[in-house]
C-alpha cells in the first residue's frame, strides 16, 4: 500500500485516525477480476476490507478518471462491495464519513454510497446517499438499534457532470447531523435521534453502493475514495481532511 | 454479449444447475489479480457469475445474460421484489 499522501503540508488521513480508508485510486489496494474490481482493502489499521465474489455484481476499475487518478465505477444494476460483521459506527458518540464521488445519473430513489447496517444487516446505523429526497444528497440511519430511521436531505440538486466531495457528520452526543457538500453546509438538524452513544452492538454488515445486505439501493456513477473516522469533525479537523481530498482530486 | 437481464427459475436446484453450467463456461471460479502489479493474489476470488434471490420456493430470480447457457436458462422476469429499510 502507498503511503504517499502527504502533499506539501495537506495531512495524511491516518495521522487522524480513521476506521476506514478506501482509495479506489491506489491501485496496490484493488483486486482485479479481469477488469472488474474483486476486492478492495482497507487502508486504514482496521482492515475491513470489502469484496465482491460475483462477477456480475462486480464494479469495474477505470484509469485515470478525475485529476488522473482511478476510480470504481457502478453500473446502478446490482454492483456493490460489501463485507460482514464489523465494529463500524459501534458505541460511539459521533462519526464523519467523507465520500469522492461522480453520480453518473440523476437518482429519483435512494442510491447508497457507503452504507453500514446496525445489529440487523437490513437496517442502516449510518447512511451517506441520494436520491431518498428526489436529486438530493442524504445522510441518515439510526443512532439505537431499536429507533427508527431517520435523515437529512441537502438543499442543492446532485450533479452529474462533476466529482464533488461529499461530508457527513454525526454527532451523536448532542443529537445533531451535517451534510456538506465540498465546504458547503448543505444540511442540518440538531434533533436527530436523541443523545448518546451508538448502540453496543457489531454492525452485520457494510456495503459500498448498495444497503449493508447488498440487495437494493444501488449507486450509479464513480467513487474515488471513502474514509470514515468514529468522532463527529469539528471544522478545522474538517478543513484538514477536506484540503487533503480536494488537492488529491482536483475538486 | 447478450442483454442483462433478469431470469426466474422454477426452483433452487434448476437455477443451481444452470449456474454451474453457466459458471463452467466462464472457467470459474477465477482467480484475483493485484491491479498494480498484475500479479496473482490469494484474495478477491471471483467465485460465481451471478446471485440467486430466493423470492418462494418455486420462483428463483437472478441478473443475467440473456445468452449464457441457454437450455437451461429461465424466463425472462421481472426484478425481484426488495426488502425495504425505510420509505419517504
Amino acid at each position: 500500500m502507498r503511503q504517499n499522501n502527504i502533499i506539501g503540508g495537506i495531512i495524511n488521513p491516518l495521522h487522524l485516525t480513521p476506521v476506514l480508508w478506501i482509495d479506489f485510486s491506489d491501485s496496490t489496494t484493488v483486486t482485479l477480476n479481469g477488469s472488474t474490481i474483486s476486492q478492495v482493502n482497507d487502508k486504514s489499521a482496521s482492515g475491513l476490507n470489502f469484496t465482491q465474489a460475483v462477477a456480475l455484481n462486480q464494479p469495474s476499475y477505470q484509469s485515470a478518471v478525475q485529476n488522473g487518478l482511478n476510480v470504481a465505477r457502478f453500473d446502478g444494476s446490482t454492483d456493490r462491495l460489501t463485507r460482514g460483521s464489523s465494529d463500524l459506527a459501534r458505541n460511539v458518540g459521533g462519526l464523519t464519513i467523507y465520500a469522492i464521488r461522480k453520480w453518473s445519473s440523476s437518482p429519483t430513489a435512494a442510491r447508497n454510497i457507503v452504507a453500514v447496517s446496525n445489529n440487523n444487516v437490513i437496517q442502516v446505523r449510518a447512511l451517506l446517499f441520494g436520491g431518498f429526497v428526489s436529486n438530493k444528497m442524504g445522510a441518515g440511519g439510526r443512532r439505537l438499534d431499536a429507533n427508527s430511521f431517520g435523515s437529512v436531505a441537502a438543499s442543492s440538486n446532485i450533479g452529474t457532470t462533476s466529482f464533488d466531495l461529499d461530508t457527513a457528520v454525526f454527532d451523536y452526543t448532542n443529537s445533531d447531523l451535517y451534510l456538506y457538500t465540498k465546504d458547503v453546509l448543505e444540511a442540518s438538524t440538531t434533533t436527530y435521534q436523541t443523545s448518546g452513544s451508538t448502540s453496543n452492538t457489531a454492525a452485520a454488515g457494510a456495503a459500498i453502493g448498495s444497503q449493508p445486505n447488498g440487495l437494493t439501493q444501488y449507486f450509479q456513477g464513480d467513487i474515488g475514495e471513502l474514509l470514515v473516522y468514529h468522532s463527529a469533525h469539528d471544522a478545522d479537523t474538517r478543513q484538514r481532511v477536506w484540503d487533503y481530498l480536494r488537492t488529491k482530486w482536483a475538486i | 454479449m447478450g442483454y442483462l437481464m433478469w431470469y426466474s427459475w422454477t426452483s433452487k436446484e434448476a437455477f443451481d444447475e444452470w449456474h454451474s453450467e453457466a459458471k463452467a463456461l466462464l472457467n470459474m471460479p477465477l482467480t484475483g489479480y493485484n491491479a498494480e502489479t498484475g500479479e496473482q493474489v490469494n484474495q478477491g476470488m471471483t467465485t460465481d457469475y451471478t446471485q440467486a434471490i430466493v423470492v418462494t420456493e418455486t420462483d428463483v430470480r437472478a441478473w443475467v445474460e440473456s445468452n449464457l447457457a441457454p437450455t437451461k436458462l429461465g424466463l425472462p422476469s421481472e426484478a425481484p421484489p426488495q426488502q425495504i429499510d425505510f420509505t419517504p
